[in-house]
């Protein structure tokens, strides 16, 4: 295929004549409009849909602090997180008896 | 006569029927941007609504920081964007008998000859269905509607670099699609002649 071919398919597809948007299309776009309202009720689905990335962030950010802080506490040789979290649970739970 | 501006701000007001005169003063752009990618008037009519219902339900996006035309003429490459990947995953099969006798002959013959506009978009359209959507659409706004690189880029949001690299990738493409039509349409005619 010679390189002008292509050239001189889009240089005669360009001078095509567009066609003419048919006369009552503004009363078509406001009768579509009228039945389907501009602000719609936002569902609750939606808005968490619209939350997603910043709590998919928000969660990934909670579970590295989590990973670290375990990682962290076993570097310096303190007991592990899980036997903390136990003891002090267990000393919440039953200091009112 | 007032300009988009001052409609806007009147609807913004309360007065949603001036959307009329809106949808009046910008059909034809929306038109003329939509049929380079649905040749199909029925199809071509449910975009250009799509389009508009889109701008209706975002006015409040609108910022008024570039004219109301361009901001529209945005909305309706996306909106041809998005038919053109549900074309895709539909995968339309358009015929080579759809193509008319003029085009094929242009195609066969050597040198420089007239082929009539409407024959010439039919055969590029076909040749189309090889690229991607935005492709297609990069390669239509560049090369059909005579837009500039900032321009394209300003319509699909896209880098510079992004639309050099699929303007000649779609170019590169096209060529290809042209040689097999040519050598399928060939192959039909050699057999029709024995």
């Amino acid at each position: 295929m010679k390189k002008d071919k292509l050239e001189e398919l889009l240089r005669a597809a360009g001078t095509e004549s567009l066609p003419a948007a048919p006369a009552d299309f503004e009363g078509d776009v406001m009768r579509a409009i009228r039945a389907q309202p501009r602000h719609q009720p936002v569902s609750l689905f939606d808005q968490l849909d619209a939350l997603f990335p910043r709590l998919a962030t928000a969660s990934v950010v909670v579970i590295a602090c989590c990973g670290l802080l375990v990682l962290g506490s076993a570097a310096f040789g303190e007991s592990s997180l899980t036997d903390k979290v136990t003891e002090l649970s267990e000393q919440w739970f039953f200091a009112a008896n | 006569v007032s300009d988009d501006a001052e409609i806007l701000d009147r609807i913004r007001n309360g007065a949603a029927d001036e959307f009329a005169e809106l949808v009046h003063r910008h059909k034809s752009q929306v038109f003329a941007i939509l049929y380079r990618y649905e040749r199909d008037h029925h199809k071509l009519e449910d975009l250009a609504q799509e389009t508009f219902l889109k701008a209706w339900r975002s006015l409040d996006q609108f910022d008024q920081r570039a004219p109301f035309n361009h901001w529209l003429a945005r909305i309706a490459v996306n909106v041809a964007l998005d038919h053109l990947r549900k074309i895709k995953r539909q995968q339309v099969e358009v015929s080579l008998a759809d193509l008319g006798d003029d085009a094929l002959d242009w195609l066969h013959r050597d040198g420089k000859s007239d082929l009539d506009a409407r024959q010439a978009a039919e055969l590029l359209a076909l040749a189309m269905r090889e690229l991607s959507p935005t492709e297609q659409v990069v390669i239509t706004m560049q090369e059909l509607e005579g837009h500039s690189i900032k321009e394209i880029c300003a319509h699909t949001g896209s880098s510079g670099v992004a639309v050099r690299v699929r303007a000649m990738r779609a170019r590169a493409k096209l060529r290809r699609a042209l040689e097999r039509i040519q050598k399928e349409t060939a192959d039909k005619r050699v057999r029709t002649l024995k």
